[in-house]
């Protein structure tokens, strides 16, 4: 669509400057599509942050979450979404993931063009593979409301192979430090997650493919079934 | 703060939407408004229950009778960001006149002191429902809930008080 190259054209260029306990300039190509990585993944060679110490308190500042990494355990945070009933249920990150294989993977908003086009569609088309693979569940995680979630998995026509995960609050997202401050942003998107695809076994990261903010290079289905 | 009410001068701000053709486009309230008669109404969320069946299709079924009286903009603004906003406004095909506006930063819910905390229901900070008579700027009407109730913000509300 003639749409995403013009909003890539407009984000790419632009440079992000993160919270300033972070400190850190990075350019933001929020909904750029990248040209992919090597096609051989290992976790050396992901573009990860820096590791951080655990907490940083500032007297103005709310703590700041590290980055989670390969090995950690999802913190506690809850998550909701509407079942097939149509009823709103809550769960935690604890239920979602304990003694069950599962993928993760985060985007940083419902109805925005690369999320929408490629991210979740490609998580779906694939699900047979990733059970194939052992993997139990396929979670997609955003910083929207329930009922946005909803409104997007029909409107993709997404089946009940993914599970539609709301961090309204974006509780889950800080806690595990993957928070993309796109307040500055003219388009309005507050803060909202960094896109990532990760496997967890029983609650712990396994594989994390993280990227900067909203690039689409190391995240995709076809990346972390390789990588699986 | 307290809300805005009758007899304000609305403040401006900046809200968000995309055009036909896909570009993001910012406008002012004042430059929307001045000199002009709107209706200018909120709801607490795009895709939400009361907001997608009741409250949005009220005003688009009545947006003829409401030009009829003066009415020359009508406009919905929700905090949610404007690719939210365009996809809900596509599940209203037959709207002709109203215009959907996104408040994603929330800023200029705030400086018309009608935040909503929903954080227990996942939803963060909202907008108050509301809808509000303005004429050149001046508040002439302002019905706002209390919260997301949809009790005095309808269409009929604002018909009524034209």
């Amino acid at each position: 669509m003639a749409a995403t190259a013009a909003i890539s054209v407009a984000f790419a260029t632009r440079k992000l400057l993160t919270s300033s306990s972070r400190n850190l300039k990075q350019p933001l190509s929020l909904l750029s599509s990248q040209r992919r990585s090597s096609s051989f993944f290992s976790i050396s060679s992901a573009p990860l942050p820096l590791r951080r110490p655990q907490t940083l308190r500032f007297s103005t500042l709310p703590s700041i979450s590290a980055t989670i990494s390969v090995g950690d355990k999802l913190p506690d945070a809850t998550l909701s979404y509407f079942d097939s009933a149509d009823e709103l249920q809550t769960v935690s990150a604890d239920e979602l993931t304990s003694n069950k294989k599962v993928i993760l993977f985060a985007v940083p908003g419902a109805f925005t063009p690369t999320c929408s086009q490629k991210h979740l569609p490609g998580f779906a088309a694939k699900a047979a593979d990733f059970k194939a693979k052992g993997v139990d569940t396929i979670d997609c995680i955003s910083v929207n409301d329930a009922f946005v979630m909803k409104a997007w998995k029909k409107d993709l026509k997404i089946g009940d192979d993914v599970l539609m995960l709301s961090d309204g609050n974006g509780d889950f997202t800080g806690a595990i430090g993957c928070e993309l401050d796109l307040s500055n942003k003219p388009v309005g998107l507050g803060v909202r997650s960094r896109r990532y695809a990760m496997l967890v076994e029983n609650g712990v990261v396994k594989l994390l493919n993280l990227e900067e903010g909203g690039a689409f290079s190391v995240s995709s289905a076809e990346d972390l079934l390789k990588a699986i | 703060m307290a809300p805005i009410a009758v007899g304000d001068v609305i403040p401006d701000g900046t809200l968000a939407y995309f055009d036909d053709q896909d570009q993001l486009q910012s406008v002012s309230v004042h430059t929307l408004a001045a000199g002009k008669k709107v209706v200018l109404f909120a709801v607490p969320g795009a895709f939400t229950p009361t907001c997608s069946m009741k409250h949005v299709p009220g005003f688009i079924e009545k947006a003829d009778e409401l030009k009829s009286k003066g009415v020359e903009e009508i406009l919905c603004v929700s905090v949610n960001d404007p690719f939210v906003m365009k996809a809900w406004a596509k599940t209203y095909p037959d709207n002709k006149h109203v215009k959907f506006l996104a408040d994603g930063s929330r800023t200029y819910t705030k400086a018309l002191g009608v935040e909503l905390d929903l954080s227990d229901k996942g939803l963060g900070i909202r907008s108050r429902r509301f809808a509000l008579l303005v004429e050149d700027l001046k508040v002439k009407a302002a019905n706002i809930e209390s919260g997301g109730e949809f009790t005095v913000s309808s269409a009929d509300d604002i018909l009524q008080a034209l």
